[in-house]
């Protein structure tokens, strides 16, 4: 027994190309399109829009037709973390320098792991923060700001 | 231009000691990532690549190649020892491998290991040289049509060789392809998809796309349940194979590179591929395939070969027609664009050095990973026993910062931020980002090539199928499309894909 279509990693993936595929249509139309001798931007990606779409409604299709199992489980907390460790870190890179943002990084992602011990996890940040300074501004010379203002 | 003066100049450059000492970083690199399981070369070199501005486009190109074909030596030396094979092609590796190290033969597994490799890049480095020239003069006559029809080919033949689904395979590369359009369009300066932000105009950064998409993804699946113990290691008592080793893993060797290096210059092809194809060949070559499993010496000395061949000639269609046949190649694509080199058949006639200090780096390569793996074995196995929790930040550190670097700003993280969230998705929903990289790397040169072709023939389509070259590159992409319908192929297909994810 199959689960629902839009449970299935094909039919997750068939309607995502189809979004995307019928914007990228729409996107594309506004372009100028030209003809076939010369074309203008949008016939390009009109015409690969066109065919993203075909594609996803295709693989949707076939999803619905064929019994499959689940998607693996797509884990919120792992990706959340990760992600806004680096979107956090990246944007107090600039503004409150790399002593900051380092720290932020390693303590944010650190939520991603089952288990956290802190004394782990401060001993890392300030490893990581020396290393980062070490290799980035001294090694290479990069200018990146290691305090804020 | 002969081929000795060739390489006089290639060695020239290869090896100034500045080189060298890129060359021994890149592969000692090479090595530590492909003992650990997880990291990959893909990955490593895209946290690599914003470093490598600053780097003069050879040394450049030297290290990260040394971290490509070391990450299969290093993959393997973990496989043999400890049955935790750190690249994909290093699985089969663990087959055999790791059966001869628990029959107190670890010594032996890892010297044939070592030796097959460095017979295998010699031969197919002295390939790469022979071959690519030849290529590159063919390839000089090509038009716009014969370019797109040769790129399609190219697209093609990565679409069959990738896991999984073809039709979702063909999906990614029409979201790389779309991707590729971001920014604005050379021709008429309009923006596409720019979405009134500033950055977005010059396009998307293919680096920060492959780190998120291999990097930042890889982390946030592996993170909640990777730990790492300390794993039991076999004891290494006799360090040299017998003579009898070396009689039955000659043969295989041979054969290993030979099938490496084939399937090394096919698009979509690589380490991996050849690997467990040298595996299979092996067994059915062999006189006793009941051997294979317990310790024979061929499974081990085969599949080693093969991955280092082709890890060599995956080069080739890069360096002499700008066509990369996998992800790696498509990441030292963008270290030349970095560099202001258009990959091309013209690089081998305008950066002569470049070219053979490259090929000849290769070889260097081989060698110093022979004096470096046998001494250094202890090390590996000691590197393999650092908690991930300790490990996946240090990366995260390593990536943000380099991507910090390229623009000296913050939207390039964000955009990786964005894809590595779309690349977890992706390994959710089975989908392989290595097409979608490819996509993006070969979609803007697709474009231009159409529109230039359609120029000429004043929108004429049919002069893909009258001109000879395009025409004979369109039928064999047709072909291969065809060969995968075939139910017998269709199978062994997935035999192969099924082998590797077990």
């Amino acid at each position: 027994m199959g689960e629902r279509f839009y449970k299935t990693a094909d039919g997750q993936s068939g309607l995502f190309f189809t979004a995307l595929g019928a914007f990228v249509v729409w996107q594309a139309s506004t372009y100028s399109i030209g003809t076939v001798a010369k074309m203008g931007p949008g016939y390009f990606p009109l015409v690969l829009g066109i065919l993203l779409t075909i594609v996803g409604l295709a693989v949707t299709l076939r999803s619905i037709r064929t019994s499959q199992e689940a998607a693996a489980k797509f884990e919120w907390r792992s990706a959340g973390a990760i992600t806004a460790a680096i979107v956090l870190s990246g944007l107090l890179l600039l503004t409150a320098g790399l002593v900051i943002a380092i720290p932020v990084l390693v303590i944010v992602s650190s939520f991603a792991a089952r288990e956290h011990r802190w004394s782990n996890i401060l001993w890392t940040s300030i490893a990581l923060t020396a290393a980062a300074y070490l290799v980035f501004i001294v090694g290479l010379g990069l200018r990146i700001p290691l305090f804020w203002g | 231009m002969d081929i000795l003066s060739n390489l006089a100049l290639g060695f020239g450059t290869s090896l100034q000691p500045a080189n060298l000492l890129y060359c021994f970083v890149g592969v000692l690199l090479g090595t530590a990532i492909g003992v650990l399981p997880g990291l990959g070369p893909l990955a490593t070199i895209s946290m690599l690549l914003p470093l490598t501005y600053a780097l003069d486009p050879v040394s450049a190109l030297i290290m990260l190649s040394g971290i490509y074909y070391g990450a299969q030596y290093g993959g393997s030396t973990t496989a043999i020892l400890v049955n935790l094979p750190g690249e994909a092609s290093s699985v089969v590796t663990a087959l055999d491998g790791h059966k001869m190290a628990q029959n107190g033969r670890a010594g032996a597994a890892l010297a044939i290991a070592a030796l097959a490799s460095v017979y295998a890049g010699t031969i197919s480095t002295a390939f790469v040289a022979g071959f690519s020239p030849i290529l590159a003069s063919v390839a000089l006559s090509f038009g716009p049509a014969d370019y797109f029809s040769l790129m399609v080919l190219g697209l093609v033949a990565a679409i069959i060789l990738a896991h999984g689904s073809l039709l979702k395979a063909i999906g990614m590369v029409l979201v790389g392809l779309i991707l590729g359009t971001v920014g604005i369009d050379g021709n008429s300066g309009a923006y596409r998809f720019t979405f009134g932000s500033l950055e977005l105009t010059t396009g998307l950064e293919f680096v920060s796309i492959a780190m998120g998409l291999f990097a930042f993804a890889d982390i946030i699946a592996n993170v909640s349940h990777k730990t790492t113990g300390a794993p039991t290691v076999h004891k290494i008592t006799s360090l040299w194979p017998t003579k009898q080793d070396f009689r039955e893993a000659t043969p295989a060797a041979t054969r290993g590179t030979l099938l490496g290096s084939i399937l090394g210059i096919l698009p979509g092809g690589g380490a991996a591929l050849a690997s467990f194809s040298a595996y299979t060949l092996e067994k059915k070559v062999s006189k006793h395939p009941e051997r294979f499993g317990n310790g024979a010496v061929e499974g081990v000395a085969g599949p080693e070969a093969a991955n280092n061949a082709a890890a060599q000639t995956s080069f080739i269609p890069m360096l002499t027609l700008g066509i990369p046949s996998n992800g790696t190649m498509a990441l030292m694509m963008g270290a030349m664009m970095i560099h202001n080199i258009a990959p091309g058949p013209q690089v081998i006639v305008q950066q002569p050095a470049l070219f053979w200090g490259l090929i000849t780096s290769m070889f260097v390569g081989n060698v110093l990973l022979v004096l470096l793996n046998l001494p250094l074995v202890g090390v590996w196995v000691k590197l393999i026993s650092v908690p991930y929790r300790y490990l996946f930040p240090a990366i995260l550190m390593f990536c943000v910062i380099g991507l910090y670097s390229i623009q000296n700003q913050t939207f390039e993280i964000l955009v990786a931020a964005v894809f590595g969230l779309l690349g977890y998705l992706f390994m959710r929903m089975r989908c392989e980002a290595a097409p979608l990289l490819l996509g993006f790397i070969l979609g803007p040169m697709l474009e231009s090539n159409l529109k230039r072709a359609m120029l000429l023939s004043k929108g004429d389509m049919s002069t893909f199928v009258t001109r000879p070259i395009s025409a004979v590159m369109l039928g064999l992409a047709v072909l291969l499309l065809l060969t995968v319908f075939l139910p017998q192929l269709r199978k062994k297909r997935e035999e192969v894909f099924a082998e590797e994810e077990a």
